[in-house]
């Protein structure tokens, strides 16, 4: 408010500097040629005469008269009028009391032939130069100095403005309560959601701003909680990976310093190492990193169910991985592992370390419960339209319906899931099982035809390169 | 002259392992224990980079990608991370196998044989060699010592299958599919005589190997 006031007064002060300028103009330069000669004989007496439209028919001063008829003379009552000083071509005055003309002045009438001296707010007086028509002599120059028409008028607006201001500081903030009484109400539901970790909601009454503004504070709030709960999901995820990766390995681990123990003990005493010492200290080791890849595979699993990361990969590569990863052991346990893969490539949409893990644990499994001169054998092979088929099959001791339905539940096994005895095979099932069903294949777990178990899995083919 | 192989591998533990396990095997190995950018010459002599991805100072992808553009050399990535996205990168990158820590010097040694392994087969003529067996698929005869054996067309199909993928298993259906099913008594009876008679006309069995659970190899010896 202050500032359009502030506009307000200004304007109102330029307006009247402006008015009174051009009064002043129009005395100083509508004057007809013939009166140099007047002004050439008496310069004093004639610029005195130039007041004479302001005067009244009696020749006294306006100020005596009442209302003026016409604009000229529509100065206010005032105690003084304006007062005029001539000046020769070369800037000589005649009167004594003639004020200092700003050199500015001198040099803006030589090229306008009429100059005005700048506004200035709290000025009331307005200074005006002109070159007379005749151009020379000892009335070349005139300078008129006299107050604003209207000088009052700016006080009349400010004292205006000082009213609507008075007005408009008590009437808005009685109808703006009701309002305010809302927003304050609001900032203190939000801050109250904030600090109940955006449980609950905010109440939101009506349709208009401030209602839509509660709502979507809570919808923020929903969100807000949301993300929060799902990053306390993945955190407690991580904790128990942590704990159970803690747990679980920490006794393959012991069994296998058990191993390394009982090796350097007897290369000590120059006794001969037993191979199936080492063998069993490898099996640890092997089993030990099988673990911590089947806990990480879990912890992803577990997070939530879209974490494949999906890309295009030829699953012979796979399997050649697969096999390779697994034949050292295979080898020192005596199982003969081998795989046949289809001559043309077999390509898949599907996450490379998920299922390279569950073809893992499949051949690990095979191989691990199997007897010395046992063989694993793992086939891939693809149709002529689709489809394509990855076989694990062993000649071991296998596993019977009862128990195959049991350990592929790992919750039904609680911490004996990851158990390693009697068979901590279930473990890597679940996993087995979790990713053919992300993937959408089917996974068929039975007795093979050499005795042992067969794990297949089949699923589509893609046709996508990408 | 045996194969050349540069290995990259800050781990001082790793590095020695490897290269020991690589130098029993019979290869060559250059070892570099920082990573740096390597410039087409400092390839030349290898047959193959075994390279840690995961090294201090370079990143392991951009040391693959440097080399990448100036080499077509096989390359072995080697990770104590096991994500998919890593894995993922490094093969579009141009690596053209992984091997994810901890693993068996076994393991990397068949790593390294499978990028190695050149066939012998001789693309224009298709004429692959097993000890003293050479069998040429295009002209359909196979020679033992130089003598030409005869073989029955089916037995030769046999042969010449397991040929086109030699030390890959082919399953007996697959073998039964392309090679027995046109005659009259298809039937794994049948495919397991046909192996029979090969390996008696061969004179020995240590051409066509018995792939348990699956069904039939041809051997091969790998060497560095």
């Amino acid at each position: 408010m202050f500032p359009v006031l502030g506009t307000l007064v200004v304007m109102e002060a330029m307006t009247q500097q402006r008015a009174t300028e051009r009064v002043l103009t129009a005395i100083l330069t509508l004057r007809p040629r013939e009166e140099r000669a007047v002004c050439e004989r008496d310069p004093n007496a004639w610029v005195k005469q130039l007041m004479a439209p302001l005067h009244g028919p009696d020749r006294r001063p306006v100020a005596e008269h009442p209302a003026p008829p016409n604009w000229l003379r529509s100065l206010p009552q005032r105690r003084h009028l304006p007062a005029f000083f001539a000046f020769d071509a070369s800037g000589r005055g005649y009167d004594p009391r003639e004020p200092e003309v700003p050199s500015a002045l001198w040099r803006e009438v030589q090229e306008a032939d009429v100059a005005f001296e700048p506004f200035a707010l709290l000025r009331s007086e307005v200074v005006v130069l002109a070159r007379m028509p005749w151009r020379d002599g000892p009335c070349a120059y005139v300078l008129a100095r006299g107050p604003w028409v209207d000088e009052n008028s700016v006080w009349q607006t400010l004292r205006t403005g000082v009213l609507a201001l008075l007005v408009l500081l008590f009437s808005v903030p009685i109808a703006m309560s009701p309002i305010i009484r809302r927003v304050r109400n609001l900032t203190q539901d939000v801050q109250r959601y904030a600090s109940n970790a955006y449980e609950g909601t905010i109440a939101a009454r009506g349709n208009d701003e401030i209602a839509q503004l509660a709502r979507a504070f809570g919808q923020a709030g929903m969100t807000v909680r949301a993300q929060l709960e799902a990053r306390e999901r993945r955190e407690q995820k991580l904790r128990e990976f942590l704990a159970n990766t803690t747990h679980d390995v920490m006794t393959p681990l012991t069994v296998l310093q058990g191993h390394l123990s009982g090796m350097r003990d007897a290369v000590a005493i120059g006794k001969p190492l037993e191979r199936t010492q080492v063998s069993c200290a490898m099996d640890e080791a092997h089993y030990i990193a099988s673990l911590i890849h089947n806990l990480g595979a879990a912890a992803r699993l577990d997070v939530a169910d879209d974490a494949l990361e999906l890309t295009s990969l030829d699953l012979r590569d796979v399997v050649e991985r697969a096999i390779s990863r697994h034949r050292p052991i295979a080898r020192e346990r005596s199982v003969a592992l081998d795989g046949a893969v289809s001559a043309d490539a077999v390509m898949v949409r599907a996450d490379l370390t998920l299922v390279e893990q569950a073809l893992s644990n499949l051949i690990h499994n095979a191989v691990r419960y199997n007897q010395p001169g046992g063989m694993v054998a793992v086939i891939l092979e693809r149709d002529a339209s689709e489809h394509f088929t990855l076989s694990v099959i062993d000649d071991g001791p296998g596993i019977d319906s009862e128990s195959l339905q049991l350990i592929t539940e790992r919750g039904s096994r609680g911490n004996l899931a990851r158990s390693r005895a009697p068979d901590g095979k279930g473990f890597g099932l679940h996993i087995v099982q979790r990713v053919a069903h992300l993937h959408g294949y089917t996974l068929t777990l039975g007795k093979s035809e050499h005795g042992g178990l067969g794990a297949k899995l089949e699923g589509r083919l893609c046709t996508d390169q990408s | 002259m045996s194969k050349q192989v540069l290995l990259i591998e800050d781990d001082h533990e790793l590095g020695a392992q490897v290269r020991s396990c690589l130098g029993q095997a019979g290869y060559g190995t250059h070892w570099l224990q920082t990573g740096r950018l390597l410039r087409s010459e400092d390839l030349r002599d290898f047959d193959l980079v075994i390279l840690d991805i995961m090294l201090p100072g370079v990143f392991g992808l951009d040391i693959l990608k440097a080399l990448r553009n100036v080499s077509d050399l096989p390359v072995l990535v080697l990770s104590a991370r096991n994500e998919t996205s890593d894995k993922v990168r490094a093969l579009k990158l141009g690596a053209d196998d992984y091997l994810t820590k901890p693993f068996w010097p076994e393991e990397l040694l068949e790593r390294v044989r499978a990028r190695l392994r050149r066939p012998s087969l001789d693309r224009q003529r298709r004429v692959e060699s097993v000890g003293d067996v050479r069998i040429d698929c295009e002209g359909r005869e196979v020679f033992v010592r130089g003598e030409r054996v005869e073989l029955t067309r089916s037995e030769f199909d046999v042969l010449a299958l397991l040929a086109e993928r030699p030390g890959a298993a082919v399953t007996r259906r697959a073998l039964m599919t392309r090679v027995v099913s046109s005659e009259r008594d298809a039937s794994e009876r049948a495919l397991d005589v046909h192996v029979s008679r090969i390996r008696k006309k061969l004179g020995t069995d240590d051409v066509v190997e018995t792939v348990r659970g699956i069904g039939y190899r041809l051997k091969i010896r790998d060497s560095a």
